[in-house]
């Protein structure tokens, strides 16, 4: 595949943490406008090609080709403490933005998302679903090519999380940035993703990479992921 | 924060009182021991008067003491905060940084004291290099604990990923991220450089509190040793309860989400 014409282009990537391999030989391109929803048992290695992709790991060997920087939203207190929500966001502009416009994006999204009363307030006076939508904001505010996205959903109520599934795909329809997020949940897999992969124990290939069409729950289907990850 | 105030003043003032009463009834000897409050009396005729004395004027031993432990600290929280910072862009200078704690950290200060005499002569940049290297070590070994809490806390990663410039990596993210136990630091740093002055001074200068010790034990006017005694403690009591106060309220900023 042209890796001109990909956001994100991996190649026999290895990765190794201490003396173990977690990736081995991994390949993977994603194209724009992809929504790719990444399964894969505990311990294969997922999060590991996520920190590879956004250069937070070395690459034993292999290349990764990304047009731009990568927005990331990681797994854990994706928001600095000591800044309100506001800060938290506008920290994530880049150079070639003028301040005024990039806060007014912010202030734009944070009402979307029904967050601007919380604009001043500090990660821990706000709820959990709140601060996982502030991080979902400021990786789609870093209008880059790529998103990736560790478990951006993790620990949050059925309804919040429905909300924010329906705040993330609102975001990603204006620019439709390639995206890559892992998750453990083969339904919010099933809700979001235009592609499914489901990454092997070994981290060395997939087990299922096949397109979707994005809601799309029917059992068959549901059924063929969760025998995947087996 | 006002309970925890009035606890310490309580204790301190308890303190004093059990041996206000113990010298009244005899159970301390109060040549060697004199009243707290003849000593603090003391101690306020000092500050408020300019009564020279055989070894000068109070004013200017403290006038001293005080250029020395802050013209110190100043420069150990520097070097502290540009290593710490540094070390948060390199895994290079951390392990730097790590090797000048583990190097400086048991060395016994007051040791060096005379060859920092060789180098600098009698005067003041012995005796503030004394109190730079006894605070740098402890202040470092703090801040750099900041530095590992908010790199396992995910921060710095968020700082690279996000790909902040370096000004705003360190003006966002480092600066208030270690203050906690850059606070701690100069909480103890500061302490320990109130000894290490006081020794220093005692050996060789001719102003400064130590000074104003030697000669009041050398004169025997045990109640100015004890007025001098209350003071660098209420200085350190001071500091403790600045330091503190700054850490946790840099701290509570930094309550885990």
């Amino acid at each position: 595949m042209n890796s001109m014409a990909s956001a994100l282009n991996a190649e026999r990537i290895n990765v190794d943490l201490g003396e173990k391999r977690i990736l081995s030989d991994l390949s993977l391109v994603l194209k724009p406008g992809e929504f790719v929803g990444l399964l894969g048992r505990s311990g294969s290695g997922k999060s590991t090609l996520l920190k590879a992709v956004v250069g937070e790991v070395k690459l034993a060997s292999g290349s990764i080709t990304i047009s731009g920087r990568p927005a990331y939203s990681p797994q854990r207190s994706p928001l600095l403490p000591w800044l309100t929500v506001i800060e938290n966001l506008e920290i994530a502009r880049p150079s070639s933005e003028t301040r005024d416009h990039f806060r007014k994006s912010a202030v734009d999204l944070l009402k979307q998302m029904d967050m601007l009363d919380a604009r001043d307030k500090k990660p821990h006076e706000i709820s959990g679903g709140m601060r996982s939508r502030a991080s979902v904001a400021r990786a789609f505010l870093m209008s880059s090519d790529l998103v990736v996205m560790d478990e951006p959903f993790l620990g949050l109520d059925a309804v919040t999380k429905k909300n924010l599934h329906e705040i993330t795909i609102t975001n990603w329809q204006t620019r439709k940035p390639a995206t890559l997020f892992v998750t453990h949940d083969i339904d919010e897999a099933l809700r979001l993703s235009n592609r499914l992969l489901v990454m092997n124990r070994e981290g060395s290939g997939w087990n299922l990479d096949i397109p979707h069409k994005p809601g799309d729950c029917s059992p068959a289907i549901s059924h063929r992921v969760y025998e995947a990850l087996r | 924060m006002r309970a925890k105030s009035f606890s310490g003043v309580l204790t301190l003032v308890g303190i004093l009182v059990f041996a206000e009463l113990a010298c009244i009834v005899g159970l301390f000897e109060t040549r060697f021991f004199p009243r707290p409050s003849i000593a603090l009396g003391r101690l306020v005729e000092l500050l408020l008067s300019s009564e020279e004395t055989s070894s000068g004027r109070f004013h200017d031993h403290l006038k001293a003491s005080a250029i020395r432990l802050t013209s110190g600290i100043a420069l150990a929280s520097f070097f502290c905060l540009t290593f710490t910072i540094a070390a948060g862009f390199s895994t290079f200078t951390k392990r730097v940084a790590s090797v000048i704690v583990g190097f400086l950290y048991p060395l016994p200060k007051s040791a060096v004291f005379p060859l920092f005499l060789m180098i600098f002569g009698i005067g003041n940049h012995a005796h503030i290099a004394l109190i730079l290297i006894g605070s740098l070590a402890i202040m470092l070994a703090t801040t750099l604990a900041g530095l590992q809490r908010i790199e396992a806390s995910g921060y710095l990663e968020v700082a690279r990923v996000l790909r902040l410039p370096p000004v705003v990596r360190i003006r966002r993210v480092l600066v208030p991220g270690l203050m906690p136990e850059f606070m701690n630091g100069l909480k103890l740093g500061s302490s320990y450089g109130i000894v290490l002055l006081i020794v220093a001074e005692m050996i060789v200068t001719r102003h400064g509190l130590g000074v104003y010790l030697w000669a009041s034990w050398d004169q025997f006017k045990i109640v100015d040793l004890y007025a001098t005694f209350y003071l660098i403690s209420l200085t350190g009591l001071a500091v403790f309860g600045i330091f503190d106060f700054l850490a946790e309220r840099s701290m509570n900023s930094q309550r885990a989400v």
